[in-house]
């Protein structure tokens, strides 16, 4: 009986799983620098990217809070990961969201926001030209607004989050549908890999 | 002797998944796992599944009342850039179902007017071209917790 019953059981469990070398985001073919860029932090202060984030992982999202879908359930999903990953891993991790709505976000607003998933996430905001800037260099498309016919307007954005790793370049991004699993999977091979020679 | 039992029962009860309950059934309408999720006071989004067991029918508002303003948006992925499409009508055809869930269709309450916290209940009006309003008491989850409901209901099988 049980000879018959195995594979029905084993497929229960889903495809077999991936080589845990196998990193599950997308990955870069040639890995994106580091943009050098100074933002306005949600305590007012000045926000140097290269500086502050120097050695960490750096998962880096444009977003806003009236996203009602993508921005959250991101941020949801990484805060809960990294509350699980030990903290020699998780404390190796920066996560900073850039808005990409600054006439709404104000800093307060942006803290706010930031604060239901992870007291820790740094929210940044700037003026537009500068944040359109560094979605180029990351080979995103900028966000802009978009009327939503009763007033108001959505922002639309790149859904993907860019992770830096130690060496300071992005080899790897998430777009959405990445689910907490491949999170709690990649973020360990993110910080502990020597990504500096690929 | 045991295993084997124990192998059977898994397979039997559909790798392990739970059938889900619909939360109301209505005029021919059964909702699925509604959620509602706030990360700011003044806005939120609400999750659910609908399956129509009726004749067919068309999902043609969600109402909130006094709450706030609510609108029902797809997500659309192009060039690069996601962004958010109002949607007017949802037809669900006899027998079929919908569900709403993070990167598809969700209903966004804005200009809500009071704070909502995990484990308040709001409710939810869906209203349908033929059935009429379907009211939803709505739990207010965490993203967390909503998203793990989210992910029960896709993987139960009760939407068609």
């Amino acid at each position: 009986m049980i000879p018959v019953l195995l594979p029905a059981t084993l497929a229960c469990l889903g495809d077999p799983p991936p080589d845990p070398g196998e990193i599950r985001g997308a990955t870069y073919v040639e890995p994106l620098a580091k943009p050098d860029f100074v933002l306005t932090a949600t305590d007012g202060s000045d926000f140097d990217f290269r500086t502050e984030t120097d050695g960490f992982v750096t998962l880096l999202f444009f977003g806003y809070t009236h996203c009602p879908d993508v921005c959250p359930v991101h941020m949801a999903n990484i805060a809960s990961v990294l509350d699980e990953l030990a903290p020699r891993v998780a404390n190796r991790v920066k996560v900073v969201m850039v808005t990409t709505d600054p006439a709404r976000d104000s800093l307060p607003r942006l803290r706010e926001w930031l604060d239901n998933f992870d007291t820790g996430f740094v929210g940044l905001t700037g003026d537009t030209a500068t944040v359109n800037r560094i979605q180029r260099e990351l080979r995103m498309p900028p966000a802009f607004a978009q009327e939503t016919g009763d007033g108001s307007y959505a922002v639309a954005h790149s859904a993907a989050v860019v992770a830096f790793t130690e060496d300071n370049r992005a080899h790897v991004r998430y777009p959405f549908g990445i689910r907490q699993a491949d999170w709690a999977h990649d973020i360990p091979l993110l910080v502990e890999r020597d990504w500096s020679g690929l | 002797m045991r295993s084997c039992i124990l192998l059977a029962g898994l397979i039997l009860s559909g790798c392990g998944e739970r059938a889900a309950e619909p939360a109301v059934v209505e005029a021919g309408l059964e909702v699925y796992s509604p959620a509602a999720v706030s990360p700011v006071s003044d806005l939120a989004s609400v999750y659910f599944g609908v399956v129509n067991r009726g004749t067919t029918d068309t999902l043609v508002a969600v109402d909130v009342g006094e709450l706030g303003v609510a609108s029902i948006h797809t997500m659309l992925e192009e060039g690069g850039a996601a962004r958010m499409v109002p949607v007017e009508l949802i037809e669900i055809a006899a027998g079929t179902g919908v569900q709403f869930r993070p990167g598809s269709y969700h209903v966004m309450l804005n200009e809500v007017t009071r704070g909502l916290s995990s484990g308040d209940t709001i409710v939810v009006s869906l209203r349908f071209a033929k059935a009429g309003s379907v009211d939803v008491a709505t739990p207010v989850l965490t993203y967390s917790e909503m998203i793990e409901s989210v992910e029960a209901l896709s993987g139960s099988g009760a939407i068609p």
